[in-house]
């Protein structure tokens, strides 16, 4: 008869090495302080060939500890005598070793869970998008610094302009996820500012979809015609309106 | 005078809404003394606090002072808004923890942790603008020193970071711990 125990996990039910080692000691029912070595590494590779065949990637995260306890589990084996970098403790202090990361790992997991529960708790608060005020002027006027400038805040940026955009401009027609290059966003911007009457626009009134590759291009085909002088972009102040001035040839 | 002052502040905390305002910045707008403003909202607080027809209440995170509905209506104002939090992963919630308690902190010392490669989700808390680069540390490869932002402290529901669930010290010794390290991503 088949009890609870003989269920089979696969290693898409653990969050890691760790994860697994700290399953395989609790089955056990004894102190971490108590575990067997030997035992315990066998455990783990056993399970690890059990599941042998799961996708790759998953793998991966285990190949370094399990690298690890295979060749713990090889030096455990040997006579001591025939190992020379190995001291008359080895197995102690590599238990020791071991005990301590599972106890620190389980604690951080631990501590995961905990702000788990805080997480869920700031979501029964509700609060409302803030207005953007233009007369607001702080005193601490961020200027620009390039020198902090970096990848990540003009990602951050952008994405939070996206959102924003999300919330107060509702897309009226059906999404067509449709490829394009950058060359050809250049031509539907050029022909954009061709076709209506003035030179100035605001960065927004380009997008008329919101899928990621789509803002993507945009915004590299708009850089794009700036680094080639024939757009400029201009915002009065942080957190403002972008303007895009056509300032190439108009029929370039 | 008071009268007005306080009704100016709960308007713009109306105004801000889920982007807070900090004392620097009320002070600045109203044009009034930083103390004269700090004990301006410690009574608009106390205020709503003791009133029970409010529906809303200040939660502070960091340094901004935010409005936010009473918590015990989150059930009544279901079919007003549409709940769009995103919840972190439990990748995403060790890695966070771990970096809450021992910033500044470098990526292979989270994974030495974890016990896992943690590079995504170190990505992904940097995107949600969590965690930050705070310097780099002085060993070989100058590897990136994270930290976590004033946004954690909203995400989390806490004021500080002293707030913070306690973390229980396994080892007597916390250093020999440290050493204790096992597996090397090096």
């Amino acid at each position: 008869m088949k009890n609870k125990l003989d269920y089979k996990f696969k290693l898409n039910d653990f969050d890691g090495p760790l994860d697994l080692l700290l399953h395989l000691v609790k089955k056990k029912k004894i102190d971490v302080f108590d575990i067997n070595l030997l035992e315990l590494t066998n455990q783990y590779l056993d399970f690890i060939n059990e599941n042998i065949n799961e996708s790759l990637e998953v793998m991966s995260e285990y190949l370094v500890i399990t690298a690890y306890l295979i060749e713990l589990k090889s030096k455990l084996l040997l006579p001591k005598k025939s190992i020379s970098d190995i001291s008359d403790n080895y197995e102690a202090e590599e238990k020791m070793k071991l005990v301590a990361s599972l106890l620190e790992y389980q604690e951080y997991k631990n501590m995961a869970h905990k702000m788990s529960l805080l997480e869920e708790e700031r979501e029964k608060f509700l609060d409302k998008e803030h207005e953007d005020l233009p007369e607001t002027k702080t005193v601490f006027n961020e200027v620009l610094n390039v020198s902090s400038l970096n990848e990540q805040k003009i990602i951050n940026a952008v994405m939070k302009m996206v959102d924003r955009l999300k919330q107060e401009r509702p897309i009226e027609s059906v999404i067509k996820i449709k490829r394009i290059s950058i060359e050809e966003r250049t031509e539907e911007v050029k022909q954009y500012f061709k076709n209506i009457s003035k030179t100035k626009i605001e960065f927004i009134d380009l997008f008329e979809q919101y899928d990621n590759a789509y803002i993507a291009i945009t915004l590299l085909t708009v850089l794009e015609l700036s680094k080639n002088s024939l757009l400029k972009i201009t915002q009065d102040n942080n957190f403002k309106e972008i303007y895009l001035e056509w300032i190439g040839d108009k029929n370039g | 005078m008071d009268k007005k002052n306080l009704q100016i502040i709960e308007a713009i905390f109306f105004l801000k809404g889920n982007e807070g305002i900090s004392l620097e910045e009320i002070s600045e707008i109203m044009n009034l003394d930083i103390k004269n403003i700090k004990d301006l909202v410690q009574r608009y607080i106390a205020e709503i606090q003791v009133d029970e027809k409010r529906g809303f209440e200040i939660k502070k995170y960091g340094e901004h002072f935010k409005l936010v509905t009473k918590k015990e209506l989150f059930d009544d104002l279901n079919k007003v808004v549409i709940n769009k939090n995103i919840r972190l992963t439990q990748a995403g919630l060790e890695t966070i923890a771990i970096i809450s308690y021992k910033q500044p902190i470098t990526k292979p010392e989270i994974e030495k942790i974890r016990g896992v490669n943690s590079d995504y989700a170190i990505k992904k808390l940097v995107l949600f603008d969590l965690i930050e680069e705070k310097g780099r540390a002085e060993t070989p490869g100058m590897p990136i020193l994270y930290g976590t932002t004033e946004k954690l402290l909203d995400k989390f529901n806490i004021s500080s970071l002293d707030e913070l669930p306690e973390f229980k010290k396994i080892m007597n010794d916390e250093s020999n711990a440290t050493e204790l390290k096992l597996f090397n991503y090096d």
